[in-house]
C-alpha cells in the first residue's frame, strides 16, 4: 500500500500507443501554480494568461514549453478542474496534446521538472475513492473500462459503474437485511405470549423470500461464466502435430502474420499468443509448438507447454491435415480429451484444399470414441469454413452464463468469489430454516451471507480489500 | 474537590484509607465490591439503605432471554448473582425452548427480601469487604484530575486508590404519578443528592432517563381461578456453573410458586385512552427518555394503536408476602387511574393495591465518555457501571458490576485491563454498544444486539470466561479443575460420537422414521446421525453400546457442537473477521479533522470517541464502511512514515 499525500501527480490517462489525441491529467494540491511553469495560455475566453488562474471548468488554447529552454513541445487544450468537483475531488488539470509517444513523453517530463511527480498505478482512482467521488466497486469498474478492450467488454464493465449490476446486487441485499429483520423479530420473540401471531406463517414467509432471493443470487452468479470470459478473455489453444497448419490457421483468424509459418516442422517452438476480437467476443488465440515425439530438449519444453495450454484453454481446436492416420489421431487426442473432455475440442481437418483425408471416416470414429462430436473441414488459404470456427467460439461463449445478458454480466474475479460464498451460505440459511434448526441458526448464516455480498457492495469493512483492489490499478487512472 | 480541601470543611474527618470505594450497593455495586474484596483489596461499599441491598425494585425475576446469559457469564468470571439467584429462586424456567439451544435462556422468579438478605450476609462475612450505609455526595480528586476518595453527606472522607459508581436510578431522582411529583428514590427509598453535580464539576457530561415500575396487589384480593396458571420446570439447570458442576439445583419443583398470566379487556383500554393527557409521558411533564423495550402500559396502547389487548403476567413477590408483581402493567398514570386499569383486568376486578406504579426519572453520565473497560475517560480511577452508564435491568447492570469491579482492582493492582469483546459474551456486546454507540434510552439487553449468537450460549458461557476469571484471579484451583474436567469430558465424547459408527439396523430405521429420517444404506458415525434434523444425543441410546452415564451438561453440549458444526465454523470465520479490524490499534494521539478523506461527521464523531480499535470505530454510528478504509489507508501511512 502506497501512503497517500495530497502532492501533485501527472500521467497519460489514455491508452498507450500511437493515436491522434492523448490527454494527461495532472491531479493534487496546487497542481495549477506548478502547470504555470510549462505551459503557456494563448487563446481563453477571458484572457486569462495562466493555467492557474483558468476559472474552473473552462479550457484554453496554449502551449507546453520545456521549462528551461522555453523550447515548445506541443500545442495543446488545456482544462482546469476546481476541488472537491474533480475525478479525484483535488484541483486539477487536463492537458490535450497530440498522441505520438514523444510527445506525451515530452510533457511527462516538462511536467516533471515543474514539480509534478508521475503517479502511482492507481493513484488517481484512490485519491477519487478517498475523496468520497467513487464506491470501491466503482473504483473497479473503472478499472474495467480501461482494461476492456472489446465492445462486449465494455458494456458489461459500464453496468457496474452506471450500476445496472449494482442495482440488482442492492435489491438482493435490501430484500435480505428486510428478511434478517423479520428473524431477529422471531428471535426477540416471548414465547410466553401467546397472541396467536405465532402461527408458523412468518417463518413460512421468510423462506420463500430467500428461496427467491437464491435465484436471482445464483443467476448473478452463473453469469460469470460469460464474464470472466469478458474480462479475461476466451483462451482458444491450436493444438496439432508440427506443420499440421496451426500457424496458417491463426494467421488466418488474425488477418494478419503474426506467427512465422515455414514449411519447416517444429518452427512454433514456444507459445504464442494473440489477442482478438471475434463478434465483440475478446479470444486470446494460442499457436503451440507441433506435438511429435522428440529428443531435442527445446523442442520437448515446448510440448509440454502446448499441453498445458490445451488444458488450460476453454476451447481447443486440433489439426488433423490431410495426411493423419486415425492411429496418429487416436495417439494426438486422447491425453487432451480426458484432461479437458471432448465437448470442448474441435477436430480441424486442415488444409482440405491439399485434398481430402483418406482415412476421415475412420478419423471421425475415432473422435467419436473420445467424446469428440465436432469436426470442421477448413482451408485456411482459401478462407473455407473459417466462419465455422468461429460459430463454434460464439456457440460455446452463448453456452455459458444462464442467458444473463452482457449488462448484468459479473466480470471481476472478486465479486465472483464472494457472491458464490454468499449464494453458499444463503443456502445454508435456507436449509436451517427447512431443517427446522431454528431462525436464530438461519439468522447466523445469513448474516454470514450479507458479509460476503456486503464487501462487494461497500457495506462489510475489510482490512485487506483496498490494498487488493487498488494494486491493480494501471498508471493514470 | 481534593481530600487536602475536603478535610479542612467543618466538620469533615478522615474515615480511613481503601484501595476501593464502591458507591451504591444494587446489582452493579454488589458484583463490584465483591470483586474487590476477592481480589484481596480492602474494599468499602457505600449505600443508602443497608437493609434495601441488592433490592429487586421492579419485576421480582432474574434471567430471562439475553439476560439469562448474562447471569451465567457473571458466574462463569466468578461473579455472585448466579449463586444468590439460585438460593433466592421461587421458581424457575427456560425460556426459548421452542427455538434452538442457542437462544435457551433460564429465567428464575425470586424471592425479593431473601434476596436483599442473603446478599447482605453474604457480603457482611466476605474478608477485605466493609459496608457502610451512607450518603455519598462527591467524589474527591487529586490535582491532576484522578479519582482519590468519597465525601458523605456526614462530611466522613474516604480516600481510594480508585472509585466505582453504582448509583443506579438514584441520583437527582424523582418519582412521578400522573400530576403527583415527589423528590425520592425508588420504592420510596432516600435519594441521592449531590452527587451527579460533583460529577459534573469534574467534566463529566451527565444525561437524564426515566423508567417505570408497575403495581403490586395483594394476592388475598385476587380470583386466580380467571387466570392462567403457568408453572416453573424442574430440569432447567442452575444459574451458577459451581452449583450445576456440584449437582446443587434450585427448589425442586414441589417448592415451585406459579405465575398466572391475563389479557387487558377492551375496558383497559378504554380507561387509559380516557386518560392519556394525564400521563406526564404525554403531557410533558416527563423530560428523561424511557426505554423502547420495556414500555408502559399506556406506551404499548399508544405506540401498537392496532393492537387490542396485551398480555400481562402475575408474579408472586416472594413466600412470606402476598404481594404480587404486575409484569407489563408499569405505568405512570395517576393513582385513581391505576386502580380502575387494575380492576379491569380479569381475576383482579376487586384487586388491593398495596404498591402503585410511578415513573421514576434520574440523572446518569453519557456513557461515551467511558472506556471498554468502564473507566471514565475524563477521570482517570473513576468507573461506573449499570444504570449510571444509561443500562437497564439487573442482570445488565451485574455485567457491568463485575467488569467495572475487575478493572478498578487492575488498576490499583497496575496490572492489564480486562476487556470482554462482542465475540466473548453478552457482556461485551453490551458494553461495546454503551461506550461505542452511546444511547438514548435505558439499554436493555437483547439477543438481537449479539451477532455471535450460536457461540454465546447461556450452556457455554463458562467455556468463554471461565478463563477470563482465573486468569484475573476470580476462580479458585478447585472450582477450575472441575471446569477443566469438564471441558475435557466434553471434547472427548464428541471425539468418540464422531468415530463410534453404527450399523443400519430395523431398530435404527424405526427410531429414525420417528422423525421422518431415513435409514442411511450403510453404517453412519453417532454424530452424522445427530447432525440429521430431530435426531437427539439421548434417542441413540439403544445404539451405543459404549456409552457412558455423563451429567446432562456434557451431553448437551456434544450435541449442540456437532448440530451447529456448519453454522458454528461460519460464525467462527465472522469472529475471525471481527478480531481483524479489533486487533487494529488507533492510537490515542491520532488528530482524526487532519485525516484527508475522512467525511466531517465521522471526524467529529472518532475525536470525541476516540476508540481503541479500527474495529470499535466502525461500529460507530455516523462511521461509514468508507471511513474505516481511510482510517486503513491512513494507519498504514502513519506506520510508513514512522518506519523511515
Amino acid at each position: 500500500m502506497f501512503a497517500y499525500t495530497d502532492e501533485p501527480i501527472c500521467a497519460c490517462s489514455t491508452p498507450a500507443g500511437i493515436s491522434g489525441l492523448a490527454v494527461i491529467r495532472i491531479s493534487g494540491d496546487g497542481c495549477g501554480v506548478l502547470t504555470d511553469k510549462c505551459t503557456k495560455i494563448l487563446r481563453s475566453s477571458g484572457d486569462y494568461d495562466r493555467t492557474s488562474l483558468l476559472p474552473g471548468y473552462t479550457c484554453a488554447y496554449g502551449t507546453v514549453n520545456d521549462p528551461k529552454t522555453g523550447e515548445v513541445i506541443d500545442q495543446v487544450i488545456i482544462t482546469h478542474f476546481e476541488m472537491p468537483y474533480s475525478y479525484t475531488g483535488e484541483e486539477m488539470v487536463e492537458i490535450s496534446c497530440h498522441g505520438s509517444s514523444a510527445v506525451k513523453q515530452e510533457i511527462l517530463r516538462c511536467l516533471g521538472m515543474s514539480g509534478i511527480r508521475v503517479a502511482y498505478p492507481g493513484e488517481f482512482s484512490r485519491r477519487a475513492f478517498i475523496n468520497g467521488k467513487m464506491s470501491l466497486a466503482s473504483a473497479e469498474a473503472v478499472m474495467d473500462v480501461i482494461n476492456a478492450d472489446t465492445e462486449r467488454q465494455l458494456q458489461a464493465a459500464g453496468s457496474l459503474l452506471s450500476g445496472a449490476l449494482a442495482n440488482r446486487i442492492n435489491a438482493i441485499e435490501t430484500n435480505l437485511y428486510d428478511q434478517m429483520a423479520r428473524i431477529e423479530t422471531l428471535v426477540e420473540f416471548d414465547q410466553d405470549v401467546d397472541d396467536g401471531t405465532n402461527d408458523g406463517s412468518e417463518e413460512k414467509e421468510i423462506l420463500e423470500e430467500l428461496v427467491k432471493e437464491r435465484e436471482a443470487l445464483s443467476a448473478i452468479c452463473s453469469g460469470y461464466g460469460k464474464g470472466r470470459i469478458l474480462s479475461e478473455r476466451m483462451r482458444v489453444a491450436l493444438l496439432g502435430l508440427p506443420n499440421s497448419g496451426k500457424s496458417t490457421l491463426l494467421n488466418t483468424l488474425t488477418g494478419y502474420d503474426r506467427a512465422i509459418v515455414t514449411e519447416v516442422a517444429g518452427t512454433t517452438r514456444d507459445t504464442i499468443e494473440v489477442q482478438i476480437d471475434i463478434n465483440g467476443i475478446p479470444v486470446t488465440l494460442i499457436d503451440t509448438a507441433g506435438i511429435r515425439p522428440t529428443d531435442d530438449i527445446i523442442e520437448s519444453i515446448g510440448i509440454g507447454k502446448a499441453m498445458e495450454a490445451g488444458r488450460e484453454a476453454d476451447l481447443v481446436f486440433y489439426m488433423i491435415p490431410p495426411d493423419m492416420t486415425a492411429d496418429e489421431a487416436e495417439e494426438g487426442l486422447r491425453e487432451i480429451s480426458e484432461d479437458i473432455g471432448g465437448e470442448r475440442i474441435t477436430a480441424v481437418f486442415s488444409k482440405s484444399d491439399e485434398g481430402k483425408n483418406p482415412d476421415e471416416e475412420d478419423i471421425i470414429e475415432v473422435l467419436g470414441s473420445l467424446g469428440i462430436e465436432k469436426h470442421i473441414s477448413v482451408s485456411a488459404e482459401e478462407e473455407f469454413n473459417i466462419d465455422k470456427l468461429e460459430d463454434v467460439i460464439m456457440t460455446y461463449y452463448d453456452s455459458l452464463g444462464g442467458g444473463q445478458s452482457e449488462g448484468f454480466l459479473i466480470t471481476n474475479s472478486r465479486h465472483y468469489s464472494k457472491f458464490n460464498k454468499g449464494l453458499k451460505k444463503l443456502n445454508m440459511a435456507i436449509e436451517a430454516l427447512e431443517d427446522g434448526l431454528g431462525v436464530e441458526v438461519c439468522s447466523a448464516a445469513l448474516r454470514a451471507c450479507l458479509d460476503e455480498i456486503g464487501e462487494v457492495t461497500g457495506k462489510t469493512v475489510s482490512a485487506t480489500l483496498a490494498d487488493t483492489i487498488f494494486s491493480r490499478f494501471c498508471i493514470g487512472k | 474537590m481534593n481530600p487536602v480541601e475536603a478535610l479542612k470543611l467543618e466538620y469533615s474527618f478522615d474515615a480511613g484509607n481503601f484501595d476501593v470505594c464502591v458507591v451504591g450497593a444494587g446489582h452493579a455495586g454488589c458484583e463490584a465490591a465483591h470483586a474487590c474484596a476477592k481480589l484481596g483489596l480492602k474494599t468499602a461499599l457505600f449505600t443508602l439503605a443497608l437493609d434495601s441491598l441488592a433490592n429487586l425494585p421492579c419485576n421480582p425475576s432474574i434471567g430471562g432471554t439475553s439476560k439469562g446469559q448474562l447471569v451465567r457469564e457473571v458466574d462463569a468470571l466468578g461473579g455472585i448473582i448466579g449463586k444468590m439467584a439460585d438460593k433466592c429462586a421461587v421458581q424457575m424456567r427456560m425460556l426459548n425452548r421452542s427455538k434452538g439451544p442457542a437462544v435457551y435462556s433460564p429465567r428464575a422468579q425470586e424471592d425479593r427480601a431473601m434476596y436483599s438478605i442473603e446478599m447482605k450476609h453474604y457480603l457482611e462475612n466476605l474478608e477485605n469487604l466493609t459496608l457502610v450505609q451512607a450518603h455519598v455526595t462527591e467524589l474527591l480528586t487529586d490535582d491532576e484530575g484522578r479519582a482519590c476518595g468519597v465525601m458523605t453527606a456526614g462530611k466522613a472522607v474516604y480516600s481510594a486508590k480508585a472509585v466505582v459508581i453504582c448509583s443506579g436510578t438514584y441520583m437527582e431522582s424523582r418519582t412521578i404519578r400522573g400530576e403527583v411529583i415527589t423528590e425520592s428514590g425508588p420504592d420510596g427509598l432516600p435519594r441521592s443528592v449531590g452527587l451527579s453535580g460533583s460529577l459534573k464539576a469534574c467534566g463529566i457530561p451527565i444525561l437524564r432517563f426515566k423508567t417505570g415500575t408497575p403495581v403490586r396487589v395483594n394476592s388475598n384480593s385476587c380470583d386466580f381461578t380467571q387466570m392462567t396458571r403457568q408453572d416453573g420446570e424442574d430440569d432447567v439447570p442452575p444459574f451458577s456453573f459451581e452449583n450445576e458442576m456440584n449437582g446443587q439445583g434450585v427448589a425442586p419443583i414441589s417448592e415451585q410458586i406459579p405465575c398466572w398470566s391475563v389479557w387487558t379487556t377492551p375496558e383497559t383500554k378504554k380507561v387509559i385512552s380516557e386518560n392519556m393527557d394525564r400521563s406526564p409521558l404525554y403531557s410533558g411533564v416527563i423530560k428523561g427518555v424511557g426505554p423502547r423495550y420495556c414500555p408502559s402500559i399506556e406506551d404499548k396502547f399508544m405506540r401498537f394503536a392496532d393492537k387490542e389487548r396485551h398480555q400481562i403476567f402475575v408474579e408472586p413477590m416472594g413466600r412470606h408476602t402476598n404481594e404480587m408483581y404486575l409484569q407489563g402493567f408499569s405505568t405512570s398514570l395517576p393513582e385513581e387511574v391505576q386502580i380502575r386499569m387494575v380492576r379491569s383486568l380479569p381475576g383482579l376486578s376487586n384487586a388491593v393495591i398495596q404498591r402503585p406504579a410511578y415513573a421514576i426519572e434520574y440523572d446518569l453520565v453519557d456513557p461515551l465518555s467511558l472506556k471498554a473497560t468502564l473507566e471514565s475517560k475524563i477521570v482517570p480511577g473513576l468507573f461506573t457501571a449499570g444504570q449510571i452508564n444509561g443500562s437497564s435491568g439487573y442482570e445488565e447492570a451485574a455485567g457491568q458490576g463485575i467488569v467495572a469491579g475487575i478493572n478498578a482492582a487492575m488498576k490499583v493492582l497496575g496490572r492489564k485491563p480486562v476487556i470482554i469483546d462482542r465475540s466473548q459474551g453478552y457482556i461485551g456486546v453490551l458494553i461495546d454498544d454503551l461506550v461505542t454507540k452511546g444511547t438514548n434510552e435505558p439499554y436493555r439487553m437483547m439477543t438481537s444486539r449479539a451477532e455471535y449468537r450460536l457461540f454465546l450460549r447461556q450452556d457455554n458461557a463458562d467455556e468463554r470466561l471461565t478463563p477470563v476469571g482465573r486468569e484475573v484471579g476470580l476462580i479458585d484451583d478447585a472450582r477450575y479443575e472441575k471446569f477443566l474436567a469438564k471441558r475435557e469430558a466434553i471434547a472427548k465424547e464428541t471425539a468418540r460420537l464422531r468415530s463410534t459408527y453404527i450399523g443400519p439396523t430395523e431398530a435404527l430405521g424405526e427410531v429414525l422414521a420417528e422423525v421422518d429420517q431415513t435409514l442411511p444404506k450403510s453404517g453412519e458415525s453417532l454424530a452424522d446421525l445427530i447432525k440429521r434434523p430431530g435426531v437427539t444425543y439421548d434417542m441413540l441410546a439403544p445404539f451405543d453400546k459404549e456409552r457412558k452415564e455423563l451429567p446432562k451438561a456434557i451431553t448437551k453440549a456434544c450435541e449442540t457442537d456437532i448440530k451447529y458444526e456448519g453454522y458454528l465454523a461460519l460464525e467462527k470465520e465472522k469472529i475471525e473477521r471481527f478480531a481483524s479490524l479489533e486487533k487494529i490499534a488507533l492510537p490515542e494521539d491520532v488528530d482524526y479533522k487532519a485525516i484527508k478523506g475522512l467525511r466531517l461527521e465521522a471526524a467529529q464523531k472518532l475525536s470525541e470517541i476516540k476508540p481503541e480499535s479500527v474495529g470499535r470505530a466502525s461500529r460507530i454510528s455516523g462511521v461509514s464502511p468508507a471511513d474505516c478504509e481511510v482510517l486503513l489507508v491512513y494507519l498504514e501511512q502513519r506506520r510508513r512514515s514512522n518506519a523511515e
